[in-house]
């Protein structure tokens, strides 16, 4: 079992952000599609 | 045959319920503090009035109700339905001694917006609000999205064996350590830990777009309590529009959808398991439905012709869709511009956004993911069995922190909530248009309140008429209740008149 440490801590704040920026990417993304003329 | 209500529920009851509110009077020790330091000097005597208002009431009830027993499960799920509603009325005081709600009815919806963490609202003359009652609309919302009794089981209520039942009834099922108590805690760190690099990041992204410091902070601060609380207030009438800001925007959404993550995943990630956040359920769902849903929603406004630039679909269109999705509720465009620009396609997205919702055992309201990947799940299921040779063994699995076999029980509990949702929104939207409001605006604003999303196509207004103020109280209660606690109260109730 691992443990609640710091890095552990820092790296999953870091791959929680990285999820939440995919989400706005492929938003921006969709948007990007439909804005083609 | 019903057993009849007992004095000794009524005292378990009623000395639990106190506890609470004496941590609620507590925590206006905050709005107090931040009056006195900027001199608001009236602002904080509307918070002192209140606090002892509300100190009083906790400890009368303390004082006549006093019990050693500990709560059962009825009982639990009582203390949580009703500490919302006695919250709602205790918090609203404050609000409508300001004199900016027009009454206290108007104050008692905003109370229940802020602590059910809807975000719609009712204030007049917002930007003229004191820091400390702007601050006490987001302190309501942080505890709401908290949960009022994980604050009291966090702080005030140490020791409680009770405790579980009150957690239970506060519509978070998933424990994620083995003692309450400790996940109360944990879920308090989590909020803390991202309540400080939130604030900090939008903090400088206003100092950088010309804020004064300690306006840019304390905004920030705000903002970060609505937005990871999916809330949905703002300091400012104008909602997220007031900062003109693509990077402010962006912060928000990031922190929108940290909030609708579901707090047992936070745990195991902070634990090193980071490769669960793309095996997830809830997670995977999220990212289906967020892409679908505003695939629709893009459809439309090309339809409509609203948005022709990418920068402006993604600002406008994406913005709106994913505070609706995660039941957040800000806004970067006016009320009205739902109803005159967007066309019913894209509205109708936006309500099945909205329905939908984020994680479980996160903050925000609505079905939820995990309910709807299961109803998924069993669908897929069932056709599958249609599908394939009688005697060939069907099971459907899914992995929600480790592998789980989907169960008739499981599937039967996700599609209840799932049509008691429904139900509700429905509800709304039906006394939306007796009260003369187009069907498709009356669903919209239903789902927003029953979902406690926060988003408004102009329904929302102090002149809207007193019945459909109180069945959005209503709504709001309910939707984030998630029935079970307000079941028990009406349970208590019968019981207390035809008991035997």
């Amino acid at each position: 079992m691992r443990l609640q440490t710091p890095l552990n801590v820092v790296l999953g704040i870091t791959i929680e952000v990285v999820y939440a920026l995919a989400i706005v990417l492929a938003g921006f993304f969709i948007g990007f599609v439909f804005s083609l003329r | 045959m019903i057993l009849r209500t007992r004095l000794e529920d009524f005292k378990n009851i009623g000395y639990y319920l106190g506890r609470i509110m004496i941590g609620l009077a507590l925590v206006m020790l905050v709005p107090v503090v931040l009056g006195l330091a900027v001199q608001e000097t009236n602002p904080a005597l509307d918070f002192i009035i209140s606090l002892e208002i509300t100190l009083l009431f906790g400890l009368i009830l303390m004082k006549l109700c006093y019990t050693e027993k500990d709560l059962n499960w009825m009982q639990g799920m009582i203390v949580v339905s009703l500490s919302w509603v006695v919250a709602m009325l205790l918090g609203a005081i404050p609000l409508y001694l300001s004199g900016h709600w027009k009454s206290y009815l108007d104050a008692c919806f905003d109370a229940m917006s802020g602590f059910a963490t809807t975000g719609l609202t009712l204030v007049q003359d917002l930007d003229h609000l004191s820091l400390s009652h702007n601050l006490w609309r987001h302190l309501i919302m942080f505890m709401g999205g908290q949960g009022i009794v994980i604050v009291a089981l966090s702080f005030f209520v140490k020791g409680a064996s009770g405790a579980f039942k009150m957690y239970v009834g506060e519509a978070r099922d998933e424990k994620i350590l083995p003692n309450v108590i400790d996940t109360s805690r944990f879920i308090w760190l989590v909020s803390v830990v991202y309540l400080v690099l939130g604030t900090l990041a939008l903090g400088v992204v206003g100092i950088l777009n010309g804020m004064q410091p300690f306006s840019a902070f304390f905004h920030g601060a705000c903002v970060f309590m609505a937005a990871f609380d999916t809330g949905g207030f703002a300091p400012q009438s104008q909602n997220i529009l007031y900062y003109h800001s693509l990077a402010y925007e962006i912060v928000t959404m990031v922190i929108m959808v940290l909030g609708a993550l579901n707090f047992k995943l936070h745990y195991h990630i902070w634990m090193g398991h980071r490769k669960e956040i793309w095996r997830n359920i809830e997670t995977r769902a999220f990212f289906i439905t967020v892409i679908s849903t505003f695939f629709l929603t893009a459809l439309g406004l090309r339809l409509c012709g609203t948005y022709p630039e990418v920068g402006v679909i993604f600002r406008k269109g994406f913005y709106q869709l994913i505070s609706g999705h995660t039941g957040t509720g800000f806004m970067t465009i006016y009320a009205r511009q739902f109803i005159n620009q967007w066309g019913d396609l894209a509205l109708a997205s936006v309500i099945c956004a909205m329905a939908l919702g984020g994680a479980v055992c996160s903050t925000t309201g609505a079905i939820k993911m995990l309910r709807i990947g299961i109803v998924f799940k069993a669908m897929t299921e069932d056709i599958k069995r249609i599908v394939m040779p009688e005697r060939a063994m069907v099971v459907e699995r899914f992995h929600h922190i480790k592998e789980v076999f989907l169960t008739d029980k499981s599937a039967r509990a996700a599609l209840m909530i799932t049509l008691a949702y429904l139900g509700l929104y429905g509800l709304g939207a039906l006394v939306g248009t007796y009260c003369g409001y187009p069907f498709l605006q009356s669903l919209f604003e239903s789902t927003s309140a029953a979902a406690n999303v926060g988003l408004s196509c102009g329904i929302t207004q102090v002149g809207m008429p007193a019945l459909l103020k109180l069945t959005y109280i209503f709504q709001m209660w309910a939707g984030r209740l998630e029935f079970m606690s307000i079941f028990a109260l009406a349970g208590f109730f019968v019981a207390a008149v035809k008991g035997k």
